[in-house]
């Protein structure tokens, strides 16, 4: 298969920006028709490569070579001339425009004086849209689409321009269990059609299925390179963070205090018809597929949208929650699924840290500098959130510590419960385990906790009692240490296709 | 997407410590001249200014300038406000030529009363502003587009469209405009203490952050108990006082309600404010900025002035320079 130069070769990239060194000489190849993952901590260059190799950013050193002829990207546009695309986490697509117009968005067909041949356009689209194993008709508006079927249609929009090598970055990290079954099939077809990918995640059992061999980065480095065949998630994982991740999860001997929290028969849009009590020091899992209404219950209880029916009880007593501002002062918080729905991106750490407690930094509306920076500095501390000050524009933290800093402002703020919507999406396993570290240290304070996650393991290791949801019901409850993934997703999935539709 | 300049394996104590700024050892000076262009640039216009004038630094010439610059200064530290937010009010112009309008047609219940009236017209119709943008979920640019033609309707149908002219103003109406404090003029004083008070407002209250954090990520804001809507009304209402208050002073200067009074003021403090690096998509920026943008905008039509370069020309250079500005702001974004 590599008798000759390789599909992609980049040597010695280095990358700096003011005060870092995101990329240190790093090597990568990518033969045709293979997958390459690429692991590494958030924070440990991947971004910055793609970007290099996408043509967004330029290396400071080292050469891209594709079949062994240097090239050199100076713009996302010169990459795709190349044949190098990049599928992006959250698909940047033109909503309001047609499947095919933004499969073929830069090459639609043309016909007499210039104008855009639609027949031929949906039908190239139409065969493009089979190459991915996606049916709908090419008119369609891309905003009909799932997050799913928006993954894919970037797919074919990579195919659209002959790519031979294509980026997936964290693809699966929106789709369901058998979505990725799906991607995952089409990825392995193209493969045997001779397309290379570098597949970019935080899931480790996908890249032992789909991938042959992974390249693993560290602190701007690549440390390691392995067959797929001749490792394992355990020695990923250890490369990954230098260190072994047998203890992942805390240990679950917390012990459950009286009722905080809880909502009978509460309704929605998406929701209908849920019951449950959140006790203190407790963690409180809520499982179930994408679109199960998790987000929307969350949202509701919090007051961030409308409810149609139901209560909510907070300490025993009937709660009115018309807004966030009443659910905060009622002592609950949510953290956003989309961690930017949290973020102040152009303002200071110290600011995001403290914009929920005005009490604790100002006094009479007029803020006090000194106490803002000091509770600051205390919090970026004690959760060991990386930045250079409390001064720095959040948007230059990693996931992981903007993750942080947005749970540091519930911590400051001393709420009784905090609803976590998919914590730790698109963050690296170091600040992972930190974050559960701290979820579990609030339960041992006596806060509750509600977790909705996607990652079955994530909702396994974490909670002492497991909600889960299916099409916008409740379909059971199950004690923490007795549920699997199996009893979980069997509840998860939909048993009855027909029986209980949710009201639109 | 910026990686720890510390070492990963330093877990308990270094990585929170303060540090000095990632730039602090190579000076770069790039970077320093996209920082501070626009104090570059005003620094440029006065040094070519005073080449080409020995008249130009004269005390008078410099307070004229200034002067004459603050009756959009003032509208334009309003639209600071609306910008950050991630708004926009182009009814200011309109909301100074009506407050003008109703300042000089009650001078002779007194300044005060007559003042307060043109300031309670600006007030009302900021509010209106802002329960369109809120209530009725209008685009700022919609809302406040409607509502200057709508004001300006309401000046021509109060004046009849002809000049309101002040019967033999006295004293104490003229200050605001025309008086002095020593050497510098009132309105050059006033606007400095709106300045000072904006800018600390801004920068020091709950309600000033509040303002940033809306335009940054209204969504966010929301989801952190601020109340949004609140924030935008009080805003578009700040925006409207600011504005009638310019008018009020304007009244003040000529003696005179315009029919015409405050037009295109609108675009000259968009212009400032972008001038000054505050940034349409909210959450970046300063009064500090916009002030810069102001005295920018005005010793430059000073220098054209006495360069003898016609209004018309000095129109040309001034939409490169607006331009210019924000494609420098960019730059410093990126940074």
């Amino acid at each position: 298969m590599r008798d000759s130069a390789p599909l992609l070769r980049l040597t010695g990239i280095s990358k700096s920006f003011p005060g870092v060194r995101a990329l240190d000489g790093v090597d990568l190849t990518v033969g045709k028709g293979e997958v390459v993952a690429l692991i590494g901590e958030n924070g440990a260059g991947k971004s910055t490569l793609m970007k290099i190799l996408n043509g967004i950013y330029q290396p400071d050193a080292g050469e891209i070579a594709l079949n062994g002829a240097p090239v050199s990207f100076p713009d996302p546009h010169a990459a795709l001339a190349h044949g190098v695309s990049m599928v992006h986490q959250e698909p940047k697509l033109c909503l309001a425009l047609s499947v095919t117009e933004n499969v073929l968005i830069g090459h639609l067909p043309r016909g007499r004086f210039g104008a855009i041949d639609w027949k031929r356009a949906h039908e190239r689209t139409r065969t493009l849209l089979r190459r991915v194993g996606l049916a709908m008709e090419p008119t369609t508006p891309a905003e009909r689409l799932s997050i799913a079927e928006r993954q894919l249609l970037q797919i074919a929009k990579a195919l659209a321009s002959d790519s031979a090598l294509i980026v997936l970055d964290e693809p699966t990290a929106s789709l369901t269990p058998v979505e990725v079954e799906l991607l995952f099939g089409i990825v392995r077809d193209l493969q045997a059609a001779g397309v290379s990918f570098i597949y970019i995640s935080h899931h480790l059992e996908e890249i032992l299925r789909i991938a042959q061999r992974v390249s693993v980065l560290k602190d701007g480095r690549k440390v390691a390179d392995r067959l797929v065949s001749e490792t394992g998630k355990d020695e990923m994982l250890s490369l990954m963070v230098g260190r072994s991740l047998g203890d992942r999860f805390p240990a679950k001997d917390r012990r459950a205090g009286a009722v905080a929290l809880e909502v009978r028969g509460l309704s929605g849009r998406g929701f209908a018809d849920i019951s449950f009590r959140v006790h203190r020091g407790e963690v409180v899992g809520v499982a179930g597929l994408v679109g199960a209404g998790r987000t929307e219950l969350a949202r509701a209880i919090f007051g961030a949208d409308p409810l149609k029916g139901g209560s909510i009880l907070v300490n025993g007593q009937p709660a009115r929650i018309r807004n966030p501002a009443d659910a905060i002062a009622l002592g609950i918080a949510y953290i956003a699924e989309d961690r930017r729905d949290g973020l102040f991106m152009p303002l200071p750490v110290k600011e995001n840290i403290t914009c929920v407690t005005p009490e604790a930094v100002a006094s009479a509306g007029v803020i006090r500098e000194s106490s803002q920076r000091r509770i600051a500095l205390d919090y970026i501390k004690r959760l060991n959130i990386r930045t250079p000050s409390p001064e720095q524009q959040i948007r230059f933290l990693s996931g992981g510590n903007q993750q942080k800093c947005i749970l540091a402002r519930w911590i400051i703020k001393g709420v009784q419960t905090i609803i976590f919507d998919e914590p730790t999406r698109g963050i690296d396993v170091g600040a992972k385990t930190e974050i559960y570290r701290l979820i579990d240290q609030l339960a041992r304070e006596g806060k509750s906790v509600i977790l909705i996650s996607s990652e079955l393991p994530e909702i396994l290791g974490m909670s002492d009692r497991v909600l889960v949801m299916e099409r916008g019901r409740l379909s059971g409850e199950v004690d923490g240490r007795d549920a699997t993934e199996e009893s979980l997703l069997a509840l998860a999935l939909p048993a009855n296709p027909s029986s209980h539709e949710l009201q639109p | 997407m910026t990686e720890p300049s510390q070492p990963m394996a330093a877990p308990a104590t270094g990585p929170a410590a303060p540090q000095s700024a990632p730039a602090g050892r190579s000076v770069n000076w790039t970077g320093y001249l996209v920082q501070y262009s626009n104090v570059l640039a005003l620094i440029v216009i006065l040094l070519v200014a005073s080449a080409l004038s020995p008249y130009f630094f004269s005390t008078r010439n410099i307070f004229n300038v200034l002067r004459g610059a603050t009756m959009v200064g003032i509208v334009a530290v309003g639209m600071t406000y609306v910008i950050l937010n991630r708004g926009i009010d182009l009814s200011v112009g309109s909301l100074v030529g009506l407050s003008a309008a109703l300042t000089a047609s009650f001078a002779d219940q007194g300044i005060l009363a007559a003042a307060a009236i043109g300031l309670a017209s600006g007030l009302f119709l900021g509010l209106v502003n802002g329960l369109m943008i809120t209530v009725l979920r209008l685009q700022p640019f919609i809302a406040t587009l409607g509502m200057m033609i709508f004001a300006r309707g309401l000046v021509f149908v109060y004046t009849g469209g002809s000049n309101i002219a002040v019967e033999q103003p006295s004293d104490a109406f003229t200050l605001l405009g025309s008086g002095y404090v020593g050497p510098v003029p009132v309105p050059v004083v006033v606007f400095i203490a709106i300045w000072a008070l904006a800018a600390w407002v801004l920068r020091y209250t709950v309600f000033g952050r509040s303002i940033y954090a809306v335009g940054a990520n209204e969504e966010a804001a929301r989801l952190s108990g601020i109340n949004a809507d609140r924030n935008k009304v009080l805003v578009y209402c700040i925006s409207g006082v600011l504005a009638a208050f310019a008018g009020v002073v304007m009244a003040s200067r000529l003696t005179v309600g315009e029919p015409n009074g405050g037009t295109l003021f609108e675009l000259d403090a968009i212009a400032a404010v972008l001038i000054g690096g505050t940034t349409f998509d909210g959450g970046v920026g300063s009064v500090h900025g916009t002030v810069l943008g102001i005295l920018i905008l005005a010793f430059l039509s000073n220098v054209l002035n006495l360069l003898n370069i016609s209004p018309y020309s000095q129109m040309l250079l001034k939409g490169v320079i607006i331009v210019l500005a924000v494609v420098v702001s960019e730059w410093r974004k990126r940074k």
